[in-house]
């Protein structure tokens, strides 16, 4: 079925296409140079066919791989690497694009500029010369080259030339570090985990996320979400902080498509999952969701909405230059220094600059016969205004990137450099930063689990921030209601609905009561760990089951022997009914009756009301819906009558006559009678039928209403009282009838 | 005639601890009519394709039904 939104990367991963067939879709040329790789000059000699087959063949081959992967240029291995380091085998192009230029390496094609008309320009340049190489394969299973007029969505690998790959390290930006104060503005990682709780916790709560005809999503919905949230910008500082956490989880796959249901569904089980992940890996994991964010974006500065759509949910130069400034800051030369967001920007520019921008891009054209010194002055005053220009628009958008998403995030800590004029905002990586954004693997030093709240004995939990692991704090927020933030704590209460909802989630009652016992400074206050329990019972005192199945049987004694044969396994029910659990293998079943999505067709009604049940497919409701509109004729067990005082007594219960027509007419198998139906209408109030009737001197039976008049007309009950029929509202009497006939005709319009 | 005992499946079905809470249930006029069958003292029949329905309002209802999914 098809996506009406684009895949997150984790979701691409599913959807990897053939290697072998997309390379089949290239070109005998394009192949050959492929082949090179493979089988050096000997290629030139191959046709298509034949190259495939050296491609094919050298890619299942690992000593093959290692000696291709080791004849790479740095900058074909850099790109497998970048591939390599998401953990995956795809990646989104634009992704690729800014974060090959960070690593500032040579490349075919990357000065070249074809003039306006060029659909590749430099902008791509990077990624075709690696597609040019047959290592990395166009999602879409094109063999055409990416040019801007259509991008296409991603690249990936094969997982076996990923293996023969190590990431290569960036060489440090040309930046200076700054003076900054000893302490800034920071977010602490369960500052972030918190708001990432409360999201998950109000989508698991309301109901999936409908999708417009466009793919975005529906603004009823988000408003329905935003509501109990309560994030206002200010709080958070971070434009539509909704959209922002709505897309992150998104491309972290913990939201996804339900392309049957066109809208966006919450996968609890990776998101409880991610959730309790240490916070170095969750920050990781968030950086990277970062990096490939879709439909949100940090600033729009007035230039950029003639080329772009931010609520557009497609991979975008916005993309290009998130991977961009995150593979910026994993290069900064002191990972634990100040440095000013201009400065940051500026060497971002000397890097990608010339090739990746959100407006226009203004290339450089060598005139005519120029000297070098020429030449190079007016290079240089092209970079210049290139320069200036970036400032202006990409700089304000880094530095919007930097003091918005990322810091939210607690990948930096801002603060304020210099006095007066010369002020400046200045950053630096936190801890989590380093670990997420770095190259050199690291991790943050274990934390021993240590008791990190307080249960009050008026059902409050105080939550003791630094020492609550994403696990301990992940499980406070699931058995209760948070209340408030400040400093170094989170204020929680126990409620009866909080605890319900976690045992509704699938936490047991006793693991509840332990768990929060274990993880408390002080014993659990004995009334609290009471309420607890009996909170728990209270589930236990009424059960819905969904999907249960029923068996029933000709007898109590027939029932009780068959479990005490452990033939059938459940529970007892009544007189003669057993809930299933299970039946042995071999166990006769007389009949099934299936209730969902329709109820069995198990009724034979007549004209003059009278129901019979067919008892071969009776089911255990029939009885008591015909009760509701119809009397059991005594001494049949099978058999019911409808009648004017039945229907009357089921009106003055609330049941309307279109209700009992369509009750019946679902259960009957066959279509009721329109005579039943009109008289059930006319007992149930619902219209006046049949109207004025007047049998003059020439027996003449006239009916005021059409539908009425068409039901006597069909009637089998009618036709011996009825001559003929003298146009659409008038029928000819049998003579010697007539009076039985009006009175026939009378008891449908009483009332 | 059937040979062995009918199976009924895709059922709904209340299940309470108490008797009384059942009859607490159907005389509820929020929850009296979404119960179309009773089985036993203790055991009822929900109307087909209603179960979410009827958890909904047994909560409203101040009760904490537990749901079980087959």
């Amino acid at each position: 079925m098809r996506l009406l939104r684009t895949p997150s990367p984790v979701v691409l991963e599913g959807m990897l296409p053939n290697p072998a067939t997309c390379l089949a879709r290239l070109n005998a040329d394009r192949l050959k140079k492929i082949a090179r790789l493979w089988v050096g000059k000997d290629a030139n000699k191959l046709n298509k066919e034949g190259a495939l087959r050296a491609v094919t063949h050298g890619l299942g081959d690992p000593r093959a791989i290692r000696a291709v992967v080791a004849g790479l240029s740095d900058f074909e291995r850099t790109g497998l690497g970048l591939i390599k380091a998401r953990g995956g085998h795809a990646v989104y192009t634009e992704e690729l694009v800014g974060e090959l230029l960070m690593f500032d390496l040579p490349f075919a094609g990357k000065e070249h500029y074809g003039g306006y008309h060029d659909g590749v320009g430099t902008h791509f340049g990077s990624v075709n010369a690696l597609l040019d190489t047959g290592l990395i394969i166009r999602i879409d299973g094109s063999g055409e080259r990416i040019t801007r007029y259509e991008p296409g969505l991603g690249v990936y690998s094969d997982a076996k030339v990923l293996a023969a790959v190590d990431p290569l390290v960036p060489k440090p930006l040309a930046i200076e570090p700054r003076p900054g104060p000893p302490a800034g503005s920071v977010r602490r990682p369960t500052e972030v985990l918190l708001e990432c709780l409360a999201l998950a916790r109000v989508l698991s709560a309301v109901p999936p996320i409908p999708l417009t005809a466009r793919g975005l999503r529906s603004k009823s919905a988000l408003a329905r979400i935003g509501k109990p949230l309560g994030w206002k910008e200010h709080a958070v500082s971070l434009r539509n902080a909704l959209g922002f956490y709505l897309s992150l989880f998104e491309a972290a796959g913990l939201l996804r498509e339900v392309p049957e249901e066109r809208c966006l569904a919450l996968d609890r089980a990776h998101a409880e999952a991610l959730l309790a992940e240490p916070y170095p890996e969750q920050t990781r994991r968030w950086a990277r969701a970062y990096r490939a964010l879709l439909g949100w974006c940090e600033a729009m500065p007035l230039a950029i909405h003639f080329y772009a759509d931010p609520d557009d949910p497609e991979p975008s130069t916005f993309n290009a230059l998130r991977a961009a400034l995150l593979l910026g800051l994993g290069a900064l030369p002191e990972t634990g220094a100040w440095y000013r967001v201009e400065d940051l920007s500026d060497a971002i520019f000397d890097r990608i600059g010339p090739h990746v921008g959100l407006g226009y891009r203004r290339h450089f054209h060598a005139p005519h016969g120029a000297t070098p010194s020429k030449l190079a002055a007016l290079r240089g005053e092209w970079l210049a205004a290139e320069r200036g220009s970036w400032r202006e628009l990409e700089g304000l958008w880094i530095a919007s990137a930097v003091a918005g998403p990322l810091h939210h995030l607690g990948l930096v800590e801002l603060a304020a450099s210099g006095q007066g004029k010369g002020t400046s905002e200045v950053f630096r990586l936190t801890e989590m930063g380093r670990i997420a954004l770095g190259f050199h693997r690291s991790e943050a030093k274990p934390v021993e689990p240590r008791p990190a709240w307080v249960v009050q004995p008026n059902f409050d939990i105080v939550l003791y921030l630094e020492d609550a692991a994403p696990a301990a704090l992940a499980f406070i927020d699931r058995i209760a209601e948070h209340r408030q933030l400040g400093g170094d704590t989170a204020l929680y209460r126990l409620t009866r609905e909080a605890i319900y909802r976690a045992l509704e989630s699938g936490l047991a009652a006793e693991a509840l009561i332990r768990r929060l016992g274990e993880g408390s400074r002080h014993p659990l206050p004995e009334a609290v760990a009471h309420t607890l329990g009996d909170w728990a019972a209270r589930r236990e005192r009424i059960s819905v089951h969904r999907n249960a199945r029923i068996l029933e049987f000709a007898s109590g004694a027939v029932r009780d022997a068959a479990l005490q044969a452990a033939k059938v396994k459940g529970t007892a029910v009544g007189e003669r009914y057993v809930l299933v659990q299970s039946v042995a293998r071999g166990f006769q079943i007389g009949a099934v009756l299936c209730y969902e999505p329709a109820l069995p067709k198990c009724l034979c009604v007549a004209e003059d009301g009278e129901i019979r049940i067919d008892p071969t497919t009776r089911d255990l409701l029939i009885t008591s819906e015909l009760a509701a509109f119809s009397d059991p004729i005594s001494g049949d067990e099978y058999g019911w009558r409808m009648s004017g005082a039945s229907v009357r007594r089921a009106a003055a219960r609330g049941w309307s006559a279109t209700e009992v027509v369509s009750r019946l007419g679902g259960r009957a198998k066959h279509r009721l009678p329109p005579l039943l139906e009109c008289a059930v209408r006319a007992w149930g109030g619902a219209r006046t039928a049949p109207g004025p009737i007047a049998l003059p001197t020439v027996p003449i039976l006239q009916v005021g209403d059409r539908q009425a008049a068409e039901a006597i007309a069909q009637s089998a009950l009618l036709r011996p009282y009825l001559a003929g029929r003298l146009g659409p509202h008038a029928f000819l009497s049998a003579q010697d009838r007539r009076a039985r006939s009006t009175r026939s005709s009378r008891s449908l319009a009483s009332r | 005639m059937s040979v062995g005992p009918v199976l009924h499946t895709h059922l709904t079905l209340v299940e309470v601890a108490e008797p009384e809470t059942l009859a607490e249930i159907r005389a509820d006029r929020r929850l009296g009519p979404l119960i179309v069958a009773q089985l036993s003292e203790r055991v009822a029949i929900a109307a087909p394709g209603c179960a979410k329905d009827l958890v909904q309002r047994l909560i409203k209802a101040g009760h904490t039904p537990k749901l079980i999914e087959r």
